[in-house]
């Protein structure tokens, strides 16, 4: 479980999050949806401790960065480090053995060319078995879909309902919806600095539909297209 | 064109006022280096100006890599790539000639302008499918991906070395172990994002002792090599040897523990005068040791809490 209290982030005098409170249950899946800059990754980033903030977040976990994996929208990568580097380099974090990375390497990644000649898509599926390995007790997926190829996006699915299943607690934001309404159990929309609305599964389609009609309707006849 | 390198140059001031240096100031600091690295080389080599060519070359290198010329193709037509190209490489490489040209090596600064102008026709590949074999792999990052970034300066840190034995070149040999532990100081120059800290389950105290003792041990295998053979072949110089093996290592302590001092920003002028200072009065790291001690471990605190 993880429970957010008065959660308030600014960057100089823009503010970003605005007295955030919500809890997160264990053995739940999380969507977080938002338009860019609506501040999912600062939320996510507060939450792993990578970001400065005002507030509470208090969790089961102490400390609660030991066991949460955390895939970034943009994952970072060192120059001339192999995949099977950047593996190791987490397991070695965690004081992990014994784990025969071939195996755990659903995605065929070549993990022995290096990391930054990887695609964007390869990028993100090597960055997403790193905290697989991990074996963490809460996930927080900044856009895992983004820039992956279908039969990948199978797997990942695949992977949350497994991780579902386990018990874990999962934080995922996606702009793809059918993919968020497959896994989550709830869905959050960021807006403004703080969540406007909260869904559960049976009002998935209505959400998916006002969020079409926001994006789709106004927006796209001032661009006046002949 | 013009504009190109009046950016650059705007790119260097801010890099330079980044780091906390005035930019003339900057100048001047880059003379000295200069100035005084290759006096100092001169006295202790007869092989001063081909190493300086060299340090010039492999400076003169990083106009090549690929990301950069991709980006500089897709700005600018051919020709136009080709005369920056050029023109980059020569102002690259001018202090290096200059030094050279005032110690009448008129050859070998020749020989040095050449290259650096052949050069820049060519471009590194970053994306190479071959990837280089690294004893480091185990525990990465920094050795394996420092190890790969130098690859060309320790083969040519180990052939010098080889030469100094066959010409029975003692201060040579010493250079060549300087330069060797100079090379992997380096590879903890950049501060890593931040996410490479926060994965670790340490506190910051077991953090630094496991960054410390990873970088003794692959350190330890690239340099006592060297270490060894010279002790081999001149016990009568045990001390000397012995004193900068020590001294080595030791500069690698203070650099771990420096970087993360300063930590998630790249070491300012402030510090690494600090650490300087520490180098070349050995004694005074009893201090700066654990001062940068007490300041990693405050920047570490927020991330690995």
């Amino acid at each position: 479980m993880i429970s957010i209290q008065h959660l308030h982030k600014s960057f100089g005098s823009k503010k970003v999050l605005n007295d955030i409170n919500i809890e997160f249950k264990k053995g739940q899946v999380y969507g977080i949806v938002g338009e860019n800059g609506a501040g999912k990754s600062t939320f996510f980033n507060a939450i792993a401790g990578l970001e400065s903030f005002k507030g509470k977040i208090e969790s089961d976990f102490t400390p609660l960065k030991n066991h949460l994996g955390f895939l970034q929208t943009n994952p970072f990568f060192l120059s001339r480090i192999t995949g099977e580097e950047y593996l190791k380099l987490h397991l070695n974090a965690r004081k992990i053995q014994d784990v025969d990375l071939k195996t755990a390497n659903v995605f065929d990644l070549p993990l022995n060319q290096y990391a930054s000649s990887y695609s964007t898509g390869m990028k993100k599926k090597l960055a997403l078995t790193a905290i697989l390995i991990q074996q963490s007790d809460i996930y927080i997926l900044d856009e895992p879909y983004n820039g992956v190829d279908i039969h990948s996006n199978m797997i990942i699915t695949e992977i949350i309902q497994k991780l579902k299943s386990l018990g874990k607690t999962i934080l995922i934001s996606s702009h793809i919806f059918s993919t968020l309404k497959e896994t989550c159990d709830e869905i959050h929309l960021l807006q403004d600095g703080h969540f406007k609305k909260k869904v559960t599964k049976s009002d998935f389609d209505q959400l998916e539909q006002e969020m079409i009609e926001f994006t789709t309707g106004s927006i796209i006849d001032r661009l006046n297209l002949k | 064109m013009q504009e190109y390198f009046k950016l650059q140059f705007d790119m260097m001031n801010r890099q330079l006022k980044e780091m906390g240096i005035k930019p003339i100031l900057g100048l001047i600091i880059l003379l000295v280096t200069l100035v005084g690295g290759s006096f100092l080389l001169y006295s202790k080599t007869t092989y001063a100006p081909y190493i300086i060519g060299l340090i010039g070359l492999t400076i003169t290198l990083r106009t090549s890599e690929q990301q950069r010329n991709k980006h500089l193709k897709s700005i600018f037509n051919i020709e136009t790539y080709r005369r920056i190209r050029i023109i980059e490489n020569g102002i690259v490489v001018t202090p290096v000639i200059a030094v050279l040209l005032i110690n009448f090596e008129f050859l070998v600064a020749s020989i040095t302008l050449v290259i650096a102008l052949l050069l820049s026709l060519y471009e590194s590949n970053q994306n190479l499918s071959f990837t280089i074999p690294t004893p480091f792999s185990k525990k990465p990052f920094e050795f394996s991906s420092g190890f790969r970034k130098t690859i060309l300066l320790l083969i040519g840190i180990y052939a010098l070395f080889f030469i100094s034995i066959l010409v029975h070149n003692f201060n040579l040999g010493v250079f060549c172990l300087i330069i060797l532990f100079l090379t992997t100081l380096s590879y903890y120059s950049t501060p890593e994002e931040k996410l490479f800290v926060w994965i670790f389950n340490d506190t910051e105290r077991s953090f630094l002792s496991r960054k410390i003792g990873t970088s003794l041990l692959f350190s330890g295998i690239l340099t006592l090599p060297i270490s060894i053979t010279l002790l081999v072949l001149n016990p009568e110089h045990y001390f000397v040897i012995a004193v900068f093996t020590l001294l080595g290592f030791t500069s690698l302590i203070t650099m771990v523990i420096a970087k993360y001092a300063a930590y998630p920003s790249k070491m300012n002028i402030a510090q690494g005068l600090v650490f300087s200072i520490g180098i070349v009065f050995p004694p005074l790291l009893l201090a700066v040791i654990p001062y940068f001690y007490s300041q990693a471990k405050g920047n570490l605190n927020e991330l690995l809490k």
